[in-house]
């Protein structure tokens, strides 16, 4: 270690950052002094990504200063080109150009390797760091990137932000950087970061296997709703001790008694107004390898949680293909960790509704009656008296104002959710399947979506609901969450707060199944 | 935890012969092979082909529409595809048959400003974020008109040293031969070989990775746009030194033919994959395809049809390729 090693690679002062409505970026500072790994833990939507993507200069904040290796900008400023100051960045959703051989990716990022020699010159420089950090990666300078596994790939894209190219590295960020690697990957990474730690490189790593965070950094911060909360030392973190930050209970607000007044009961009983009859069945295999089965019935509301990625969306999408189109029955669907066998028909809103859900160039009642136009048909023709009732039906039950004669683009983003799950709940389908309904969608909005939701559920459909926003959970009858494509766990919608939820979705992350099937 | 669970990766390391075979014969060799056996069946039915004159017979009036497969893979490479590329090597034609002949300074400065078109195009795509086919569809509108306002009907009469340069030949290889092999290493050493060359193919790949390893995805995009451009041009000008004279129109079939000749050379609209080898072997299977037909005596109504079925096959059979190492992978 030299004598510049003491001082701060990076300094993030007051930064905030505001996405429409919501705060992502509040008001947060972050040191980092040179050498040094530190980790930045939180759940689902607290902030991480936003905060990486200011400090690389991605992103434009909105106050604040960011100054890296002694050179302080103000937040709102863009850098087009990070690593010309030695920042360099792995995103958590791979950056490679599938059609590219590894030494021309290699190539790609190593600005240095140029002349004749430039294929053989990257593949070196990458070849270096590669057999220095994963020394068993097994990965040829010819193979095609689109031939190689998702772990490879990975360990391909974290080697290169580590090699020298024209401006060595000052601060590398690493976003999940480990997703896929497995446990001999994921501690030969380790060793290889804290190597370059002694020579002065900083890192700032976010990922959700805190144990990892504590094994192998210094300081952790812990954020929350866009705040960093504190920040705490490795050396004497556990893991409960960050959930319990992350999960701090402060702002839970109190349940709105009409929701929870009647017929909930405890452990997984489907309410007292619901029938027997199971709608969806979801089979897995038990931590002991026995089957074990998890029943939907008819009436009910279950929420899938757990963090990003670890198996809710393929298994809502898994029982809408299990499930029956136009009369006809479903067929049994497997996932890599479960069988599906659905009842009866589905119907999904897409809470990415600009891509996955509205036609942008017509009227709102065009968008409601979509999916119905069978039922509102004689003879092959819509019916616009027919079509006209169903959706003034509707207009009266979302509350939408204005007419329905105009054009969707016009309503806010929350109406066209409303308008979206109208068109679904409209088939009368047996099944109506959410997936994060209420994205981007502001708490009056949401809160008439929970009723609407509560009704649907009280005339007999069934409903599945996936959610990256743990506080809304609270409105289902249970939950399930999930923790490396598994269901772990059950619990009842009034159990389920925000912290039950972190809790269980971190839960004991060592059993690396999930990673292995990954790395495959 | 963690070091109690660290295991070693039984993992094989991948080098195994079959990998290597694999990388070996890329997407350009099926293509290649298909060109040659077409060639074959050519030569077995009319031993004459294989001579010099028979060679310059048969492959010069190729060479236009090879250009223009070649023009169609860059833009492939963008990840685009370029509906305008027949009304523009149309526009080239009608240019170097009325305009260059008269006013050769003219002449040039209007060969720039459709290149400078194909800039402009990319630019739009890029920034604007414009669907490449409604842009193109809508330039080729635009290039036909010029086209049509310079020249109503065919005619004009191209320079004849244009005509000679086009038609230059040895007496022991054919010129076309040369042309053919020259542009093809070139093309391949520059996308395959050179640095910038691989950037273009990786910001057709994945735009916002080469973007985040500090290129510019809006230079590439110009770049490739650019080299269509030109290649589109050397299309015009092979065109009209064959022909001698302008046809606005003349070019209008090369649209769907040079889009199916950078696919059947191993192409993907993904974007990023393609092969400069497997476009001009890609380019030769559909010109000899049509060229063969006629030698069997295939009625000319029915060549179209048999064109495309045979076409059809060949995407079957490359489809089946793909699908069987898929599954070889994975297993």
């Amino acid at each position: 270690m030299s004598d510049r090693s003491r001082g701060d690679t990076l300094v993030v002062e007051g930064v905030s950052k505001r996405f429409g409505s919501t705060l992502a970026v509040d008001d947060a500072s972050i040191r980092v002094t040179r050498g040094e790994l530190i980790g930045i833990a939180g759940h689902n939507g607290a902030g991480k990504s936003t905060i990486l993507k200011i400090i690389n200069g991605q992103l434009a904040g909105d106050a604040g200063s960011v100054t890296v290796n002694d050179v302080k900008r103000a937040a709102d400023q863009t850098v087009a080109h990070p690593e010309k100051i030695g920042v360099r960045t792995v995103y958590q959703e791979l950056s490679l150009c599938a059609s590219l051989r590894v030494d021309e990716t290699a190539a790609i990022f190593d600005h240095s390797a140029r002349g004749l020699g430039w294929r053989r010159t990257a593949w070196k420089n990458l070849a270096a760091v590669l057999d220095d950090m994963f020394p068993e990666h097994g990965i040829r300078r010819e193979a095609k990137i689109n031939d190689l596994s998702i772990a490879r790939r990975q360990m391909i894209e974290c080697a290169s932000a580590f090699i020298d190219s024209t401006v060595p590295p000052v601060l590398v960020i690493l976003d999940e950087p480990t997703s896929s690697l497995d446990a001999a990957a994921t501690v030969g990474f380790y060793a290889y970061l804290q190597r370059r730690a002694a020579e002065g490189v900083s890192v700032i790593i976010t990922t959700h296997r805190l144990h990892e965070m504590i094994d192998n950094l210094s300081r952790i911060y812990v954020m929350r709703d866009g705040r960093v909360l504190g920040e705490h030392a490795a050396a004497t973190a556990t893991k409960d001790s960050l959930v319990d930050a992350m999960g701090l209970a402060s702002h839970e607000e109190a349940r709105t008694p009409t929701a929870s007044a009647l017929g909930r009961e405890t452990g997984g009983v489907a309410r007292s107004t619901s029938s027997n009859e199971v709608i969806v069945r979801l089979e897995q295999s038990g931590e002991d390898g026995s089957p074990e089965a998890l029943e939907v019935r008819r009436g009910e509301i279950v929420g899938f949680a757990g963090l990003e990625g670890h198996g809710q969306l393929t298994a809502l999408e898994a029982v809408y293909r299990a499930a029956g189109r136009r009369g006809r029955a479903g067929r049994n669907r497997r996932t890599p960790h479960h069988s599906v066998a659905v009842t009866g028909d589905a119907a999904y809103v897409s809470g990415d509704r600009g891509v996955r859900g509205i036609f942008p160039l017509w009227d709102v009642a065009k968008n409601i009656s979509f999916s119905s136009l069978a039922s509102v048909s004689s003879a092959g023709l819509i019916r616009s008296d027919s079509e006209s009732a169903l959706v003034g039906d509707w207009y009266r039950r979302l509350g939408i104002k204005g007419t329905s004669a105009d054009p969707i683009t016009s309503l806010s983003g929350g109406t066209q959710q409303k308008a979206l799950m109208a068109r679904a709940m409209a088939v009368g389908s047996d099944l109506l399947l959410l997936e994060d309904p209420t994205r981007g969608v502001d708490q009056a909005t949401k809160s008439d979506v929970y009723e609407l939701l509560r009704s649907q559920a009280d005339t007999g459909q069934t409903i599945v609901w996936y959610s990256t926003e743990n506080e809304e959970l609270r409105n289902c009858d249970r939950v399930f969450v999930f923790r490396s494509g598994r269901v772990v766990a059950t619990i009842s919608g009034s159990d389920a707060t925000e912290d039950v939820i972190i809790a269980l979705s971190f839960g004991d992350s060592t059993d690396s199944t999930h990673e292995e099937e990954l790395a495959r | 935890m963690t070091t109690s669970t660290v295991t070693r990766s039984p993992r094989p390391l991948g080098s195994s012969m079959r990998d290597r075979l694999g990388s070996a014969f890329g997407s350009w060799f099926l293509p290649s092979v298909a060109a040659v056996a077409i060639f074959a069946i050519m030569v077995a039915l009319r031993p004459l082909v294989a001579s010099t004159t028979g060679l310059n017979l048969v492959l010069a009036p190729l060479i236009p529409l090879v250009f223009a497969v070649l023009a169609q893979m860059f833009v492939v490479a963008a990840g685009d595809i370029d509906l305008g590329i027949g009304s523009f090597i149309g526009l080239a034609n009608v240019v170097m048959a009325v305009v260059l002949p008269t006013d050769l300074v003219g002449g040039l400065l209007l060969l720039l400003v459709m290149l400078a078109g194909y800039a402009g195009m990319a630019v739009l795509i890029s920034v604007r974020g414009l669907p490449s086919i409604v842009v193109t569809l809508g330039m080729s509108f635009v290039w036909l008109g010029i086209a049509i306002l310079i020249l109503p009907t065919p005619g004009g009469a191209v320079a004849p040293e244009l005509v000679s340069f086009v038609r230059f030949t040895t007496p022991v290889v054919p010129g076309v031969v040369i042309v053919l092999t020259i542009t093809t290493v070139l093309v391949a050493l520059f996308l395959n070989r050179t640095k910038y060359g691989t950037v273009l193919r990786g910001s057709g790949s994945n735009a916002e990775g080469v973007r985040r390893a500090g290129w510019s995805v809006l230079r590439a995009k110009v770049s490739l746009y650019v080299l269509a451009g030109f290649f589109g041009l050397l299309s015009g000008l092979y065109l009209s030194g064959q022909t001698g004279g302008g046809d606005p129109y003349i070019a209008s079939s090369y649209v769907l033919l040079s889009i199916a000749g950078v696919i059947v050379g191993g192409g993907s609209f993904r974007g990023g994959e393609v092969s400069a080898v497997g476009a001009v072997a890609g380019g030769l299977v559909v010109g000899l395809l049509g060229a063969l037909l006629q030698f069997i005596g295939v009625q000319s109504s029915f060549q179209a049809a048999a064109q495309g079925l045979v076409l059809v096959l060949v995407l079957v059979l490359r489809a089946s390729v793909a699908w069987i190492q898929k599954v070889r992978r994975t297993r």
